[in-house]
């Protein structure tokens, strides 16, 4: 730790050294025209002539400027020579004002109250509208509210920010992503290939591509992760919500979309910008296992025998806590550098950015370089064009994987690490069925010999041309560039963690190549006027079409003959495989959009906007491949018509409704048209037999066409005493038919799979967002505060059958996902007569108890047997126990500011979902192998739990067995409530008053302290045990209910499973203008 | 104005370029790395489709699940203690649809036989020999299929056409409409495949040999099942045909049991079929050295029936009589270590290459290998080639357990209380086939420096190992075996015939016939006496009966004592015979179900573990749960009785 500090320190101190020489270069400039001054002074009040302390009063264009005193007072210095200088007074909750000095030494200003509000500029996809006449639902979150919290991913920090907007944690390694879903799920989906051992297609994986928003950075559609994107470089994202406004998305738009606008040069002084933190990431808390006394009892309590290396270990009470050993504190670090600046014609921004992120497993971290530079340039009067180029290269680097954690959790406490010469003990489990585990401090000690890659080089690119026609007619074309190739390095040696070979000749190594572009071209017509002063009409056109290419190819390798070689060169390894069928892809799609808008607004009253789109897709099948999606929305400025005049409490009022069609293109390429897998075969041993294998997986569907999402949506925006309070409310209602799905087929019927446009689900919900100024003194202490809450209600109204369809895990009225088990009603206890009466199967005390309730066949009320007990437990005895749908989010973020002090909290509930802990389950039959392999069996070490014994009598978990396999109904113990109530931020900054910086030539300078996650506030999960965050971190894992085979069901859960445990993390950063 | 309307033309002229490239274009497929179902219609593509099913039935046949589950719950076998998944399928303690889903998997290959066998004749550019060769590879694979099928489930759909319209509905077929189409489809490979294996076909795939062995086995099931005299003729017809043309399909018998076994014969006159594998990880979807599994279609029968030796046994193990209870195969309280084995001191043996992986699943149910099925072990080798008893210390001083890949072959190992063992020389670690006084540190008053584990001591984790599919020439002990996977052997025929002449298709006495022969190779012997050096101290001699014929048999007096007469011949001694000859050869449970002796077996020879809960209604294992549900058009499909 403090050799990374130190570590750190250096390279903090090398960019400080290269800081310095910027700064003494500008502060020569600068000096150069600080030589003689004249004198202004003045007072700056409210409406009611009270003075406002704090408020900024600079030279317009400069960086020269002063603040306000406690009684609204100020004096400054204007240099001489500065040409006609204008004054710019500036505070939170007023509209700027210019004051023109004029030669005047003495300014008294009138500050009014802001309402910037209605006249602020919101991006609406394909371009810009003034917030008054915006018609659908738009949530916009500024920069300044993103970056509390330190985050190298924007949607990592838009959590808890956006009412509708849900955001679960997908990945706990350094790198990692979020899922997020706008205003819930509308597509069911199931694996629509086998998986195999290095697939990367996921049950989530469909669901994401299914019901994930669009991405748009700067007018182009991007594809993957916004970890390419240094949340530095984004000056705001848009979220449009309702159909109304996604509609011009048309099939991309029914997850909604997410608008990002990166920051752009101004003209003007050249500003240089300096953002920078450096922290600490700790584990909140490792995940309670038994410790060597209790790991010993558990073993006697199951009947399985202690090694005799463990009963060494015991007798010498060692008692090792394997995670302590290993996890680390690990440091952030990030700066960020951008110059922006221009004339009149010419604007540009540079900038650069390195973040890294160490991880708490060791030599697991991300690290990213990004590049990034913006130009907008005025050819002539009439023709402006622009680009925006984004480069970025980053390394994930995640030996030991994401099982780290379980792993350690596994290993018996009963071993010493280290052998008495201080080596480590490679492998502590000796004479134990676990033998070939190695000891997890080979991730330190023998870290050459694991490596575990992925480079992402990516460059995205943005071009527009902009051609004023007429007056108010416009052409503007945007030519999107997206370029990224993962290259995926693997090394795994003998002797260290997660190799179970001492054999240099069984090395393992592979390499993963996969390449992505995508070219968009946009063309637009863009018209404008105002007719009489009142009427402003707009309209849109566009004609875009769009190709996407995929490719990946894989290849491994056993027997690299040295640890150091890793995956470098393949040729000396004892022999090379190219992987299988889903790791070597040729993938491409094409899709071509027409698109017109139609805007009206009406004396800033009343707004409409119609707009219609028509989308063509590769991936449908031909003659189906158009489909159109109109929406139709108005709003009307209530606070704007004049029998409102006499309500001074209320300062805006504004009711919008919109309707509007969208969709998802949710399949992959070449869906329609059947597949047949492909695998090997070899007849006999020779070279001659080999042969190449053809299975039928799925039937072609020769008909396959656009589901469609059609959404109502009534929003009301509101301002009160003014605009003290603001906020709005959305009420919208979602309908999804022709829900492209892909199904399961009975067996028999000679293919696994095939896709239909079948079902169709609803939701609805509700978003509230206020936003206050709670106080506001006149000393400049000022308290305000953001509260969303939000719920959705998703549910299936009919599948492809006419009847629930369990196989599939879908039920008609419920939501999409749901557990569907038996229900565990306890722990069979002595004596119990049930143990008697149940004949099928026989249990015995100390085993899970689950109710008997139905008998076969019985499926629906009515049916004979249905809700009676017939002493078996079948899968007819299964019920739906839960789903994973919130039952609301809630927001809230608080800021006190005084006197150049900032500090500000933000807190994040989820609740009334479940989750499920694949850790303390265990899969009871089948190929799956998931949950937490041996739980209970005190074969391995395990979450510490109250488990059943004779004298031990709990309904908790039951009794530890070591020789019967796996606990009848295992799957029953994990579902938890998965609700929390968390702290995600809290930050505190101080701006360093201009008065101090002017002279340096500095413009602003903040500095902060900020924690991350630091507490969980409520959460039966954390209250019960389970692990110190309740936060889902995945999918998968899962496992089925004894005695079923829901393919694709437990792929869908929401997880927390034993993956790298959650952080909380402490940072200490400036924000630096000059 | 001049330079607008150049500016809207120079636009116009661009989009409409883009317009017309790109729509035509931009919205057609064209699939490079996947392939569609039209694939069938090219030469290649049938083959391809003929590798695929083969490639599926290896997705079964040789895989943990599938494998236990033709095992377990019969006579024959008990739990191990690795059982885990199994439990159920071991006690018949509620089994449900759920458990038991193997095979169904096995109809998308049906379906594309179906096609194979639909658009074969039309497929351009393929000559008259191919054609015929790829027919009769589909008519045995879809027989093949569909046998299995209707066995173990009964109630079946039957699809002879290629489906390529997607239905959520099905229903199932008469049984004897199932067998109907595999006879047909037998009688038409029969004709239409080669004598021997002819490539591409090669290694040991379908040949006409095949074919009557899988048609005499199908009409010997159909008679069991219809109680018809013909089929049983037809049986015994078809198999004595097979025996007779033997050699001109390659078959024959092996001189030594052993040698059946014997990697090198995996391809040799005795293996009829096979459900391949290869040594090459690419042709058999495994990494070596990363302790694979499951999930793919990978040979793990070497595993199946180790126990977990490294963990169990110390250098000073001793009884702990207080703890021994009556019946070791009891589903009662869980009792992990029933007959009071403890465990103690250095571990004899390393997990290595040799000493295998163990999975433990599945273990003998020694008792009735014993005392019924292999009770004549003097005369009937077939229990030592079966079973191996002998363990030699490989551990080194240290003592052993952990699984660093190699064995110390040479030098002192593991120093016990009764001396220290030779690595290579001294043996560790013996299943005696009788219960021997002292045991386990000595033989009398004997001391063993090993460890003696007598029938008693057996429990979940301590029992001889079924080496007949072991593998030694795995590079890593967590490998998976790639010897193929023998479905039929050609002693089968000769026991498939015995049993049809015996239920009526032949005579009593050709019954005896074709049981003598294969319990006359069976008494065949050779090879030397193992030799215990230094194991039982200095005085007493090696006793242990190995390969060689025991003191005063002769292969000639061995023949003579395992002859039998036609009135010797009983169903009861065909299914004992067919232990002896079969024994972990994954075809128990089907035996037993088709000869109508699964009840009776089971609750006269494993009473405790499988025999309390048991019901008539388990001969057909459960319509599995997918089918279940997702037959979701029309009516429901019927579950069998008793699910």
């Amino acid at each position: 730790m403090k050799n990374e500090i130190l570590l750190v320190n250096q390279k903090l101190r090398g960019l400080a050294n290269h800081l310095k020489l910027l700064l003494v270069l500008f502060a020569v400039l600068l000096t150069s025209s600080l030589s003689a001054q004249s004198v202004v002074k003045g007072k700056v009040t409210d409406a009611d002539g009270t003075g406002i302390p704090g408020v900024n009063v600079i030279i317009k264009g400069t960086t020269t400027g002063t603040a306000t005193d406690a009684d609204g007072a100020f004096s400054m210095s204007i240099p001489d020579g500065t040409a006609d200088p204008v004054l710019v007074f500036s505070f939170i909750g007023y509209t700027s004002q210019e004051q023109q000095v004029s030669g005047r030494s003495s300014i008294d200003v009138k500050m009014i109250a802001d309402t910037k509000e209605l006249n602020e500029i919101v991006v609406v996809g394909y371009g810009t509208q003034l917030k008054r006449d915006i018609t659908g639902a738009i949530v916009k979150v500024q920069s300044d509210v993103l970056q509390q919290t330190a985050s190298y991913n924007v949607i990592d920090q838009l959590k808890g920010h956006a009412a509708g907007v849900d955001i679960i944690s997908a990945s706990a390694v350094p790198g990692g992503e979020s899922q997020i879903r706008i205003r819930g799920s509308r597509t069911m989906v199931a694996n629509t290939q086998t998986p195999t051992a290095t697939s990367a297609t996921t049950d989530a994986g469909n669901a994401n591509s299914a019901d994930g928003p669009l991405l748009v950075v700067d007018g182009i559609p991007y594809s993957g992760n916004l970890n390419d994107i240094s949340p530095s470089d984004i000056a705001s994202l848009e979220i449009l919500k309702d159909a109304s406004a996604t509609a011009i998305y048309g099939s991309r738009g029914a997850g909604g979309v997410i608008l990002v606008t990166t920051k752009r040069g101004t003209s003007g002084k050249t500003v240089f910008s300096y953002d920078g933190y450096y922290g600490t990431s700790k584990v909140m808390k490792e995940l309670r296992v038994f410790n060597g006394a209790e790991f010993a009892q558990f073993k006697k309590d199951a009947n399985y025998a202690l090694t005799p290396a463990e009963q060494a270990a015991q007798a010498a009470n060692v008692s090792t806590d394997w995670q302590k050993l290993i996890y680390q504190n690990a440091p952030i670090t990030n700066h960020n550098l951008n110059v922006t600046g221009g004339s009149d014609k010419s604007k540009y921004s540079m900038g650069a950015n390195y973040f890294k992120q160490g991880g708490i497993i060791p030599n697991q971290d991300y690290t990213r370089y990004t590049l990034r530079s913006t130009m907008d340039h005025q050819l002539s009067n009439r023709i402006k064009v622009g680009i925006n180029t984004i480069n970025t290269v980053s390394y994930q680097n995640t030996p030991g994987g994401s099982g780290v954690a379980s792993g350690l959790m596994r290993l018996t406490p009963l071993a010493s690490p280290y052998n008495p010469d201080g080596t480590v003990n490679l492998l502590p489990q000796v004479g134990g069925v676990d033998a070939n585990v190695f000891s997890p401090l080979t991730l330190k000690s023998n870290s050459g010999a694991l490596l575990s890659r992925t480079r992402r080089l990516r460059t995205f690119n943005s071009l527009y041309g902009e051609v004023d026609i007429i007056k108010g007619l416009k052409y503007r074309i945007n030519v999107g560039l997206d370029y990224y190739q993962d290259k995926s390095d693997s090394y795994l040696g003998p002797n260290v963690w997660g190799s179970g070979t001492s054999l240099q000749s069984q090395s393992q190594a592979s390499m993963r190549n996969s390449e992505n572009w995508q070219y968009t071209v946009e063309n637009l017509l863009l018209y404008e006027k105002t007719l009489n002063e009142k009427h402003k009409i707009g309209f849109t056109g566009l004609y875009s079409f769009q190709k996407n290419h995929y490719q990946t190819s894989y290849v491994t390798a056993i027997g690299v003959p040295l640890d150091i070689m890793q995956n470098t060169n393949f040729y000396p390894a004892q022999s090379t495989t190219v992987g299988g069928q889903y790791d070597n892809v040729f993938q491409e799609r094409g899709l071509i959009s027409y698109m017109g808008r139609l805007t009206y607004s009406y004396d800033g009253r009343l707004s409409a906007t119609a707009t219609f789109r028509t989308d063509g897709s590769s991936v449908l099948s031909p003659g189906n491949q158009y489909y159109s999606y109109p929406a139709l929305a108005a709003a009307w400025n209530i606070t704007n018509e004049k029998f409102m005049a006499g309500t001074p409490v209320i300062s805006n009022l504004k009711l919008r409704a919109g309707w509007g069609v969208t969709a998802n293109q949710n399949i992959n390429p070449y869906s329609t048209l059947g597949a047949l897998g492909t695998s090997v075969y070899n007849f006999g041993q020779g070279a001659s037999g080999q042969q190449v294998g053809f299975n039928l997986n799925s039937l072609p569907n020769n008909s396959l066409k656009w589901q469609s999402t059609s959404q109502w949506n009534v929003g009301l925006d509101f301002g009160i005493i003014e605009n003290r309070i603001t906020g709005a409310i959305e009420v919208y209602n979602q309908q999804t038919s022709n829900i492209l799905l892909p199904i399961s087929l009975p067996p028999t019927n000679g293919a696994g799979t095939t896709f239909t446009n079948a079902g169709k689900t609803k939701g609805n919900g509700m978003e509230i967002s206020i936003n206050t100024i709670n106080i506001k003194k006149d000393n400049g202490f000022i308290w305000t505060t953001e509260f969303n809450y939000f719920f959705n209600r998703e549910q299936i109204v009919a599948l492809s059958t006419p009847s629930s369809d369990p196989g599939n895990g879908w039920f008609i009225g419920q939501p999409l996902n749901v557990i569907y088990d038996y229900k565990k009603i306890g722990i069979w206890q002595t004596g119990d007569p049930g143990l008697t009466t149940q004949t099928s199967p026989t249990q015995q005390a100390g085993q899970i108890k689950v109710l008997d309730w139905n008998t076969a066949g019985a499926v629906k009320k009515g049916d004979t047997g249905y809700g009676v007990a017939d002493n078996k437990i079948t899968p007819d005895d299964r019920m739906i126990l839960g789903n994973f749908q919130p039952k609301f989010d809630a927001g809230l973020s608080t800021k006190v500011a005084y006197k150049g002090f900032d500090l500000s909290m933000s807190f994040y509930a989820r609740m009334g979902m479940k989750v499920v802990v694949p850790y303390v389950t265990s899969e009871p039959a089948g190929s799956n192998y998931t949950g937490y392999s041996f739980f209970n069996q005190a074969r391995v070490n395990q979450l510490k739990v109250d488990y059943w014994t004779p004298t031990n009598p709990t309904n908790a978990y039951p009794q530890p067995n070591g020789s019967l396999g796996v606990p009848f109904y295992s799957s029953t113990l994990g579902y938890v409530d998965g609700s929390f109530i968390k702290c995600r931020t809290i930050n505190l900054g101080y701006n360093i008053p201009a008065a101090f910086l002017g002279k340096a030539g500095i413009s602003s300078l903040r500095v902060y302290v900020s924690a991350i996650n630091p507490f969980v506030i409520w959460a039966p999960f954390v209250q019960q045990g389970y692990g110190p965050d309740p936060e889902g971190n995945g999918y998968g894992g899962a496992i089925n209910a004894q005695g079923t085979t829901n393919a694709g069901t437990p792929g869908r859960q929401v997880t927390v499973n034993a993956n790298n445990p959650a952080t909380r993390q402490f940072m200490l950063g400036l924000n630096l203008k000059f | 104005m001049k330079q607008f309307r150049n500016i809207v033309g120079g636009v116009i002229l661009i989009a409409t370029m883009l317009v017309s490239n790109s729509c035509t274009d931009l919205l057609v497929e064209k699939p490079q790395s996947v392939i569609a179902p039209t694939a069938f219609t090219t030469p290649s593509g049938l083959l391809a489709g003929i590798s695929g099913v083969y490639n599926n039935i290896r997705g079964q046949y040789g895989t943990e699940g599938f494998t236990v589950a033709q095992m377990a719950g019969t006579d024959e076998y008990l739990e191990g203690n690795g059982s885990s998944s199994y439990h159920r399928l071991f006690t018949y303690n509620g089994i449900t649809a759920g458990d038991f889903s193997g095979g169904f998997s096995w109809y998308s290959d049906i379906n594309a036989l179906n096609g194979i066998l639909k658009l074969g004749p039309t497929t351009p550019g393929l000559d008259s020999a191919t054609l015929k060769a790829y027919l009769g590879q589909a008519q045995f694979l879809r027989a093949f299929l569909y046998f299995y099928l209707v066995q173990t489930y009964g109630n079946i759909p039957l699809h002879t056409d290629f489906i390529t319209v997607p239905s959520q509905a099905d229903a199932p077929a008469p049984p004897n409409d199932i067998y109907k189409v595999i006879v047909q489809d037998l009688n038409h490979a029969i004709n239409n495949l080669p004598n021997t294996p002819t490539a591409p076909f090669l290694g040991k795939a379908a040949t006409v040999g095949a074919a009557k062995w899988l048609l005499s086995k199908v009409y010997l099931t159909r008679g069991w099942l219809n109680n018809d005299p013909n089929d049983f003729t037809l049986a015994y017809n078809t198999a004595a045909d097979l025996i007779a043309k033997a050699t001109t399909y390659g078959l024959g018998l092996q001189t030594d049991y052993a040698d059946a076994f014997n990697p090198a014969n995996d391809y040799g006159k005795e293996t009829i079929f096979v459900s391949d594998h290869s040594n090459d990880p690419k042709y058999d979807y495994f990494l070596t050295g990363t302790a694979q599994a499951g999930g793919l279609g990978i040979n793990v029968t070497p595993w199946l029936g180790l126990s977990n030796l490294v963990s169990n046994v110390g250098v000073e193990s001793k009884l702990d009589p207080t703890k021994i209870v009556a019946d070791p195969s009891s589903i009662g309280p869980p009792v992990y270590n029933p007959m009071g084995f403890v465990s103690s001191g250095k571990l004899l043996v390393n997990r290595d290459i040799q000493f295998g992986r163990p999975f433990g699943r599945i273990r003998p149910n020694i008792s009735y290998l014993l005392n019924q099925a292999f009770a004549d072990r003097a005369n009937d080798s077939r229990y030592w080639k079966t079973f191996q008893v002998v363990w030699l210390e490989n551990a080194g001083s240290g003592g052993g357990g952990n699984s660093t890949l190699n064995g110390v072959y040479s030098g002192p190992g593991v120093q016990g209380t009764r001396g220290t063992l030779q690595c290579g020389v001294d043996t560790a670690i013996w299943f005696s086939d009788y219960e021997v006084p002292g045991a386990p540190q000595s033989k009398g008053s004997w001391p063993f420096k090993g460890i003696i584990a007598t029938p008693n001591m057996q429990y979940g984790n301590l029992y001889p190992y079924m080496k007949k599919y072991a593998d030694p020439s795995r590079p890593n002990q967590n490998d998976p075996s790639t010897r193929p996977f023998v479905i039929a052997r050609f002693s089968e025929v000769y026991l498939i015939a015995a049993e049809a002449a015996f239920k009526g298709g032949g005579t009593m006495q050709q019954a005896a016939d074709m049981l003598n022969v294969v319990r006359q190779r069976a008494a065949y012997r050779t090879g030397k006496a193992y030799a215990p050096g230094g194991a039982f101290g200095t005085a007493l001699p090696a006793t242990m009966v190995g390969d060689p014929y025991p003191a005063g048999i002769t292969l000639g007096t061995a023949q003579a004592a395992v002859t039998i007469t036609s009135a010797q011949v009983t169903l009861d001694f065909i299914l004992d015979e067919r232990t002896r000859e079969f024994y972990g050869e994954a075809m128990r449970w089907l035996d037993l179900v088709r000869t109508k002796s699964l009840i009776s077996r089971v609750k006269t020879w494993n009473a405790a573990q499988a025999g309390t809960l048991i019901q008539p209604t388990h001969v057909l294992r459960p319509i599995p749960l997918d089918q279940m549900l997702l037959v979701t058009v029309g009516p429901g499909y019927p579950q069998n009785p008793g699910y």
